[in-house]
């Protein structure tokens, strides 16, 4: 990053009425893009994946993490586990593709056996044509190389530095504020219910477009109609989440007067309330009464990006083949709504290209949750900033 | 076909053979059930023909094929097998 850029940071991190947005280099840069991996994903709890995708003991998947080879195992045990998808031995990579290993993950070049906790089970030839042993193989020490994780909403978090705060401390802000739903079972609606959608953008303008609800008169008439922008509200918990909320939700999926199940023992505010949330930094939130989404940003470079959209509905008879029509509904729906927001995001991504845009202005009044995502990563960066200080003073 | 029961004398050569090229198929086809039970034939084989080296090579890509095929029984008894020679710890 440039000098102007780290100074720039400073800028961003001033209250709303005089800040600016994050500058160019941070959509712009694939070195920017690179310090981001270790400074806002990193460091932080950030989401993987979906445990519905490794629902069955010795089931493993493997994740492309910002270019980290990860693998999410079900254990015998029915825990999920993420290692780093690399052979102790020389390497190999272990799991290339979903499938069920069974009892053990066992590497393709040299067949050492690992079992899916992790451990190391078998050295086969290790010390010769049919000795398995060698003194100078510890097995113990030898075992997957584990990656602090936690399951929560079935979305997978890694903190791959392990120095995050706990989990629970972490998610206190949004499980306090979704208090309602929480602990409630949650079933995801199948193949129906999931889709990706690749953009070409930076991952951060796809979040920053889920904040807010300014652009939903131009770009989502047809959701201004039944879900107008004064219906809105502003949500903002600095240093974890920023969205949105709309007062109106009212889905009407189906002329016969067929709806999905709601949420048991909802409080009245969610009859017509929902509320969607950017958990920093790439996971962006729905909740209502009757369903549950989650869309994972997955940054595959500086100017690309894959949402992965994935829809939960609340009770186990909306996944029968009689809710098949109203779950496609509601995904076509949904689907909709986030294609009107791709040209938005791919042209925010075009337009950071030119010189003399200076990271934008914000409105008080309607981009303080866009502000407040702006402020968390710049203060990501502000060991940089520090170090920069340093060098300035020197 | 692939045996399950244990071996009580050696192999004759042509049935030598006839496991030699069946244990190839298996690999061509990922077979690890398979695999697991003809090494595992063919390390009793080795047994009593009297060459352990030759059995605990079998006995060992027995053991990988069944972890691999999650067969924990027989994987136990070869890890037993291996370990009474020695070359398991
Ligand atoms: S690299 Fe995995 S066993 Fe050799
Ligand atoms: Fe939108």
């Amino acid at each position: 990053m440039k000098p102007e850029d780290i100074s720039q940071i400073k800028n961003v991190m001033q209250p709303v009425a005089t800040a600016r947005g994050l500058p160019n280099a941070f959509y712009t840069d694939a070195a920017v893009h690179e310090q981001e991996k270790q400074l806002v994903f990193h460091k932080n709890w950030t989401c993987i994946g979906f445990g519905k995708d490794v629902t069955e003991p010795g089931f493993a998947k493997p994740v492309n993490h910002l270019g980290m080879p990860l693998v999410m195992v079900r254990g015998q045990d029915g825990m999920l586990r993420v290692f780093q998808n690399v052979c102790r031995h020389r390497g190999m990579i272990l799991v290339d593709e979903p499938k069920q290993v069974k009892g053990v993950i066992s590497c393709p070049y040299h067949a050492w056996c690992y079992e899916l906790n992790g451990k190391l089970r078998a050295t086969p030839h290790v010390g010769g044509p049919g000795n398995n042993v060698d003194p100078n193989i510890d097995r113990a020490t030898l075992g997957l190389l584990e990656v602090r994780s936690h399951v929560w909403m079935d979305l997978v978090f890694v903190n791959v530095t392990g120095d995050a705060p706990d989990f629970e401390a972490a998610m206190a802000p949004l499980k306090a504020r979704w208090s309602e739903f929480m602990d409630k079972p949650i079933f995801h609606g199948g193949t129906d219910s999931s889709f990706k959608l690749d953009v070409k953008t930076n991952w951060k303008l796809a979040v920053e477009n889920y904040c807010e609800s300014y652009h939903l008169p131009w770009i989502h008439p047809g959701l201004n109609s039944y879900s107008r922008l004064e219906d809105h509200y502003h949500i903002n918990e600095p240093g974890q989440f920023s969205g949105q909320g709309s007062i109106v939700y009212n889905p009407k999926l189906d002329d016969s007067g067929r709806a999905f199940k709601n949420f048991d023992g909802l409080s009245e505010k969610w009859n017509e309330g929902a509320e969607y949330i950017a958990l920093y930094p790439n996971l962006l939130l729905g909740i209502h009464r009757d369903h549950y989404f989650a869309i994972l940003i997955e940054p595959v470079a500086h100017d690309q990006s894959i949402e992965h959209i994935e829809i939960y509905y609340t009770d186990e008879a909306m996944l029968g083949d009689e809710w098949a029509d109203l779950r496609e509904k509601n995904a076509a729906l949904w689907k909709e709504i986030f294609m009107e927001d791709i040209f938005v995001v791919e042209g925010m991504q075009t337009g950071r290209a030119a010189p003399g845009f200076d990271g934008g202005k914000f409105s008080t009044v309607m981009d303080e949750p866009t502000h407040t995502f702006h402020h968390w990563v710049a203060s990501q960066f502000a060991g940089q900033l520090e170090g920069a200080s340093i060098r300035e003073a020197g | 076909m692939m045996d399950t029961a244990d071996l009580t004398q050696p192999l004759t050569p042509h049935q030598a053979d006839r496991l030699d090229a069946d244990i190839l198929a298996w690999h061509e086809t990922n077979s690890a059930a398979e695999l697991a039970y003809g090494y595992r034939t063919g390390g009793q084989d080795a047994v009593l023909r009297g060459d352990i080296d030759a059995a605990c090579f079998l006995f060992t890509q027995a053991y990988v094929f069944a972890l691999r095929a999650d067969l924990l029984d027989i994987a136990d008894s070869l890890w037993l097998n291996l370990k009474s020679f020695g070359r398991e710890a």
